[in-house]
């Protein structure tokens, strides 16, 4: 077995949190998250968390972009898990401050929470990649070609103003010749 | 296995190293076959779509499928990496290349005589001369479509104009002409791999800026694949077969290159016969078939008896420095017409070679000036991550406004010597497989201390001409002192003219195994200062030209199993 595929057996019990059982419920887990890669609490969680860390998120399409993006390989089995656990960490915190889930705490009160993703203070989770990971999704989202599910209504090239990421590739026939891309 | 196609030429590999050898045989009659481990993308398949091209698997795939490995000399583990690939497609690197296009200087060729040597450096001059690879320089420029003004780099000799006059610079490179003067250091036109004159059927840059990382749309970056390799194909005599992956070299029974074993895009493994086998898949995966290819009367791998294969890896030294214009003060200073366009076009090479560089050793690089990528969502990374605490919130978002709309960012890039140390070299990894579960490349890193101080000084001289810019900048911040390029890789199969201190001969030849050449960066013995695609191109088309000449005059036989 190699180092990589180590670390993925490993990410994937964190992501269960239980050590029992574990290639059937891996199976398991994997099926499910294939098909809709977070629960509706963790969607919540995280919808609220993207709006946060940029806003304007939400109205980009920016959770739905994410959670496209976790549903796909690779990310499906290196991230999505760290994902949906960071998710469940800011209910708790959320509760722990007192609240019912973190998208329903106030926006100070979820900077306040963040914040603390941010410096990695939270336990059990390496909370400051996750952070750097959730800033990076939001930009793309936000900046990506629509046809990624972001960027909705190209509302954030509006936001940057004239830029030739808005230009349609332009096609030389003359140039175009046979070959096909590999499904890599 | 069961295959008995057999041809004159397998090229291994169809980039930079690859595609001129294909083409200088095909045009000599040979019939050729080039292996390309990657997808055979055409304009088509290039878009602006930054998240497909830039920020997933289109030119490199994961690395869980296709990794490398990497530690630091002195470390016993290595740790799975993306780095150390150049892109993998029809025409490799040079498809997402920038495409700045610098030739090497005199002094590169005979950098252990000119130091007297580098103490923990592995110097060794070159077994060729400037004089000897300049009418290749020449014809690779013509061949592929440059476009630069020559006389304006004092440091460079060069006796030919380019194929094709400058790229128009964004208005700003005024200011960085007048920065630089300022200091007594003398700016030229970046020369660029990039049209800007209708050429070979292909059409002029539309200035959309989108080069490096992307496959250009427009067919106007010099590619290989835009420039040669249709060439190739057009003689009839040349196949490029996509998806296919070469795992190993056969020789006959007088050691001469017989056949390339390869998987097919369905993952088959298949045989193809050859009179003469190039490889060219990049300095590290070069290294690689070779040491994968032991076997018999090379239980080392492949022209490895020395055990020099892999050794004397070099990457280039790199900096980075950015000047934070306000475009308000811009537009006053130079008018509000052409801002939108995409490249500076400036360079420097006063520390090429620089006595009074002041670190000990004279030898330093490329200044490149440009304009930040317009990517936007690398742009909105770079905004959060540069300081200590990601930026997130309304702050970010003020950032990147700021950056849309009241900024321009003004750069410079260095490329400088990496010199060859004994801790830095590429071998097969014992535990980790690719997906053909075949041993990955191990890069074992180690830098010499002196390159990265010649570096450090050279990132302290860009800074200062981005200091003297007027407008004032609003802020200057040093982005990279002393890193690493890995994608710019040279050095693993050495060429020389002593068999015990190199791999290869002159022609790029294996001193061990005849009909065995390797033309991509690995025989450079040292890296240079600049990004060494054109010179890869030059001995390309120098080592195709020998190869054919050898076929022309009937001296290459076929081999038997």
């Amino acid at each position: 077995m190699n180092r990589f595929s180590r670390r993925a057996c490993i990410l994937g019990l964190l992501g269960l949190g239980t050590a029992g059982a574990w290639p059937r419920l891996l199976r398991a887990e994997a099926a499910r998250r294939a098909a809709a890669p977070f629960s509706a609490e963790e969607r919540g969680a995280l919808a609220a968390a993207c709006e946060r860390v940029l806003p304007g998120a939400g109205e980009a399409g920016v959770p739905a972009y994410l959670e496209a993006c976790m549903a796909r390989a690779p990310f499906d089995r290196f991230l999505a898990p760290t994902f949906g656990r960071a998710a469940r960490a800011m209910d708790a915190e959320a509760r722990a401050a007192g609240g019912r889930s973190f998208a329903g705490l106030t926006p100070e009160a979820q900077d306040a929470i963040l914040r603390r993703f941010q410096r990695g203070e939270i336990k059990g989770l390496q909370a400051r990649p996750f952070f750097e990971h959730l800033v990076r999704f939001c930009l793309e989202g936000f900046l990506c070609d629509p046809r990624h599910g972001g960027n909705r209504g190209e509302v954030g090239w509006r936001f940057i103003g004239h830029h030739t990421c808005w230009w349609a590739p332009r096609r030389i026939d003359s140039l175009v010749r046979r070959g096909r891309t590999l499904p890599y | 296995m069961s295959q008995r196609e057999a041809v004159d030429v397998v090229v291994v590999g169809s980039g930079a190293g690859g595609a001129p050898v294909a083409l200088c045989l095909a045009e000599a009659g040979a019939r050729v076959l080039v292996l390309e481990k990657g997808p055979y993308y055409t304009v088509r398949d290039f878009t602006h779509d930054e998240v497909s091209v830039c920020r997933r698997d289109f030119w490199v795939p994961w690395e869980h499928l296709d990794p490398h490995t990497i530690r630091k000399a002195g470390e016993p583990e290595a740790r799975v990496t993306r780095e150390g690939w150049v892109s993998q497609c029809v025409g490799g690197g040079t498809v997402h290349m920038s495409g700045f296009f610098y030739r090497l200087h005199a002094e590169d060729f005979r950098l252990a005589t000119l130091t007297g040597g580098v103490r923990g450096a592995e110097l060794a001059d070159w077994p060729i001369d400037l004089a000897e690879l300049e009418p290749f320089y020449d014809l690779a420029e013509v061949r592929v479509g440059v476009s630069g003004q020559a006389g304006l780099n004092p440091f460079e000799l060069r006796r030919r104009p380019f194929p094709l006059p400058p790229l128009p610079p964004h208005p700003a490179a005024a200011l960085v002409d007048e920065a630089a003067r300022g200091l007594g250091l003398q700016p030229f036109p970046t020369p660029r791999a990039v049209l800007s004159r209708p050429y070979g059927g292909r059409p002029p840059c539309n200035q959309c800026g989108f080069c490096g990382e992307y496959g250009c749309e427009n067919g106007s970056k010099s590619s290989v694949l835009a420039s040669l390799l249709p060439l190739a194909e057009a003689t009839g005599r040349c196949e490029i077969r996509p998806g296919c992956m070469a795992c190993r070299i056969e020789v006959d029974a007088e050691d001469r290159a017989a056949a390339v074993v390869y998987f097919d895009p369905a993952g088959v493994e298949r045989r193809v016969g050859a009179r003469v086998v190039v490889v060219a898949a990049s300095a590290i995966e070069s290294a690689r078939l070779l040491l994968l290819s032991a076997g018999g009367r090379h239980p080392q791998g492949l022209a490895n008896g020395q055990g020099l294969v892999g050794k004397h890896l070099t990457f280039s030294t790199f900096g980075k420095g950015t000047a934070v214009l306000d475009r308000a003060a811009v537009v006053a200073r130079l008018g509000g017409d052409h801002l939108d366009l995409p490249f500076l076009q400036r360079s420097l090479q006063d520390d090429y070679w620089n006595e009074r560089l002041g670190s000990g050793l004279p030898k330093g690089g490329t200044h490149n000036f440009l304009l930040h990528h317009p990517n936007p969502i690398n742009a909105g990374v770079r905004l959060a991550m540069d300081s200590k605490w990601t930026l997130w919130g309304q702050p970010l978002k003020d950032a990147l406004r700021r950056y849309f709309h009241e900024e321009i960012w003004a750069e410079f890039e260095v490329f400088g010597e990496f010199l060859p140390v004994p801790g830095c070299y590429v071998d097969l990894d014992p535990g980790v497989k690719d997906r053909w579960g075949l041993p990955a490349a191990r890069i074992t890193m180690a830098h010499h201390p002196l390159a990265d101080d010649v570096n450090r000084l050279m990132v302290r001289r860009g800074l200062d001409v981005l200091e003297a810019l007027q407008p004032k900048p609003i802020r200057v911040v040093p982005w990279a002192w002393a890193n690493t390029t890995y994608h710019l890789q040279q050095g693993t199969c050495r060429f020389g003219d002593d068999p015990s201190r190199s791999v290869l001969d002159r022609d790029c030849q294996a001193h061990e195994v005849p009909n065995l050449y390797v033309t991509d960066a690995s025989f450079m013995p040292t890296s240079g200062g600049c990004p060494a695609t054109p010179t890869i191109l030059a001995n390309a088309f120098r080592v195709g030209h020998k190869i054919a000449e050898r076929f022309r005059r009937g001296e290459i036989p076929r081999g038997k199993l």
